[in-house]
């Protein structure tokens, strides 16, 4: 297996031994990448220079030592570009400094390298979103990766990345691992600090890891969480336990949650997590169905909250400290809004313009509170499962990766992509895709979604890391 | 819930964007369809229910407010689309 396609964990033995140096895995990820259609790569750009002279001087000792990882262009790297997949800052901004994950990256050893795909503002479910470049699936270049962190997902699954990053709001984790075959993970609202990654909806967005194996994920995961003053959301909460013992389930309860198998819900999808279901049982667990009555509500509430946070958030890109600005405008409000027209793509508008709508005089006790209110249910929702069950199973997305521009003219069918990820980013709850299975004619990865109890990752790589133990899905390669 | 036709120029004031009478249009058509569908919740009786701002556990995190050294001013006027003596030059505001 070429070093581009190995797990952290092989990485780390080999470096350990002396048998490779870091500069080897940095080769040979460039030759993967200048081997592979553009489009599949993931990537918005590369420094090499930059990782070869880190990897000059890494210390292989510490915990991610020599291992390189890409980043979604919306989390900061001292000195490189973070366009967020936007015009609005595009060629025109680099980062005058680390995010937290980046500096506890580094901190660990690892190198940064490659800046990846998005849709805009981290706005979308396939990556189309776009301003910057276009991204398509390393299983079917006609279809999309998934997003809105595409990119870092097409990364790791064509084998031009080790690891990425990427950032969830709804999804675009998760969503985006189950298209393209690999382990994403969405840690607990509070579990990795957010300073340094352009804020999206603040009240759901999380940064997570994308791996080829559930063990790299918790290796990642150990090196980004903990308190950051930066990020007073974070929580002061111990990191996930090393994997224990992995080749039996015995004592799990697994919940079933009826409202994931419904109408709309692939038939290829279904059977595939059907089987994976059955193969934790084999395991030892014992599968219990539960219900989430609320999850018809999801995108109605998601919508509304995280449209409301972004029109507040992204009032920042106003065309005067960064990004761009309009050539000539007659007075500052002109420059406001001429910047934000010409910088901003048409789902950021339509984001933007909602948001604005529903916390406006006169909407806000209908629409924003409201749907606070329905957030309070969900919470509610996942508690009464979790009395129940130590984990719950079902689908990440109700159907595979689907056609380039399929979605495109209907900003709701879109939506509707994100119906089985919304409710763990409205509760907080951490939440894993990885791989479960294929469909056929065209053979498209699909993907088993776990959630567990706030600050329980580690019983989601429990899980995931035995079902992984058990089956092979996660070693196919698009090529 | 009311569902009253948006006045899209409004809230595109409001949100400091110059649409074209095309986009106008068209977000206007988009949204309404939007609204409509998350009209849904008005089917839940909320009444008794609380809002949830965040799910997040940690409320009211403080630390002693210690000076230090932050991105400095060079590095921050490096992505100013337009600065003149250290500082950001923008249209002027006060007659």
């Amino acid at each position: 297996m070429s070093l581009a396609a190995s797990t952290i964990s092989s990485l780390r033995s080999q470096l350990i031994s002396g048998a490779i140096h870091p500069r080897d895995i940095i080769e040979d990820i460039r030759i993967k990448i200048e081997a592979a259609d553009s489009r599949v790569t993931g990537y918005l750009s590369l420094d090499f220079d930059a990782a070869l002279a880190a990897a000059e001087s890494v210390d292989v000792s510490l915990p991610l030592g020599g291992i390189p990882i890409a980043f979604k262009d919306n989390i900061n790297v001292l000195g490189q570009p973070c366009s967020c997949g936007s015009k609005f800052l595009n060629g025109a901004y680099r980062s005058p400094y680390d995010a937290t994950v980046t500096a506890r990256l580094k901190a660990a050893g690892a190198i940064p390298l490659g800046r990846t795909n998005m849709d805009e503002f981290a706005m979308g479910s396939s990556t189309e979103n776009s301003a910057v470049g276009v991204t398509r699936n390393p299983w079917d270049v006609d279809r999309v990766p998934g997003g809105s962190s595409g990119g870092s997902a097409a990364a790791v699954a064509s084998r031009c990345a080790v690891a990425a990053l990427g950032s969830d709001t709804g999804g675009s984790i998760r969503q985006p691992a189950s298209l393209t075959g690999v382990v994403g993970l969405k840690p607990t609202y509070g579990r990795v600090s957010r300073y340094g990654l352009v804020a999206y909806a603040s009240s759901l967005d999380q940064i997570g890891p994308f791996t080829r194996s559930v063990a790299d994920s918790a290796t990642i995961l150990s090196a980004i969480c903990g308190s950051d003053e930066r990020d007073s959301t974070t929580a002061n909460a111990q990191a996930p336990k090393p994997l224990g013992d992995t080749s039996s389930l015995a004592g799990l309860r697994v919940g079933i949650p009826s409202e994931y198998f419904g109408e709309g819900l692939d038939a290829e999808v279904r059977s595939a997590v059907d089987a994976a279901i059955r193969k934790l049982t084999e395991l030892g667990a014992e599968a219990i169905e539960i219900s989430l009555p609320h999850t018809q509500y999801a995108v109605s509430t998601y919508y509304i909250l995280a449209t409301a946070e972004a029109s507040t958030n992204l009032a920042r890109f106003d065309g005067v400290r960064y990004g761009n600005r309009a050539e000539k405008p007659a007075d500052i409000l002109d420059l406001y809004k001429q910047s934000r027209e010409h910088g901003f793509g048409a789902e950021v508008k339509r984001r933007i313009l909602l948001g604005t709508y529903v916390l406006s005089s006169g909407y806000y006790d209908a629409y924003y509170l409201q749907a606070q209110k329905a957030r309070t249910l969900f919470r509610r929702d996942f508690d009464a499962a979790f009395k129940k069950v130590d984990v719950i199973a079902g689908p990440t997305s109700p159907y595979p990766a689907f056609i380039a521009g399929e979605k495109t003219d209907s900003p709701l069918q879109m939506y509707l992509a994100d119906i089985y990820t919304l409710s763990a980013n409205l509760a907080g709850i951490p939440a894993m895709s990885q791989p479960c299975g294929f469909s056929t004619n065209p053979a498209l990865p699909i993907g088993l979604q776990l959630m567990a109890k706030p600050f329980d990752e580690a019983t989601l790589f429990r899980v995931g890391a035995a079902y992984e133990a058990a089956t092979d899905w996660h070693l196919k390669a698009p090529f | 819930m009311t569902s009253d036709k948006i006045d899209i120029h409004h809230i595109a004031t409001l949100a400091r964007l110059e649409l074209s009478p095309e986009e106008e249009q068209l977000f206007e058509s988009q949204l309404e369809k939007i609204v409509d569908h998350v009209e849904k919740l008005s089917e839940l009786d909320l009444s008794d229910v609380p809002p949830t701002d965040h799910a997040g556990s940690v409320v009211n995190a403080i630390r002693e407010d210690i000076p230090r050294d932050g991105i400095t001013q060079d590095a921050t006027l490096a992505n100013a689309p337009q600065s003149a003596r250290g500082q950001i030059v923008v249209p002027r505001v006060i007659e």
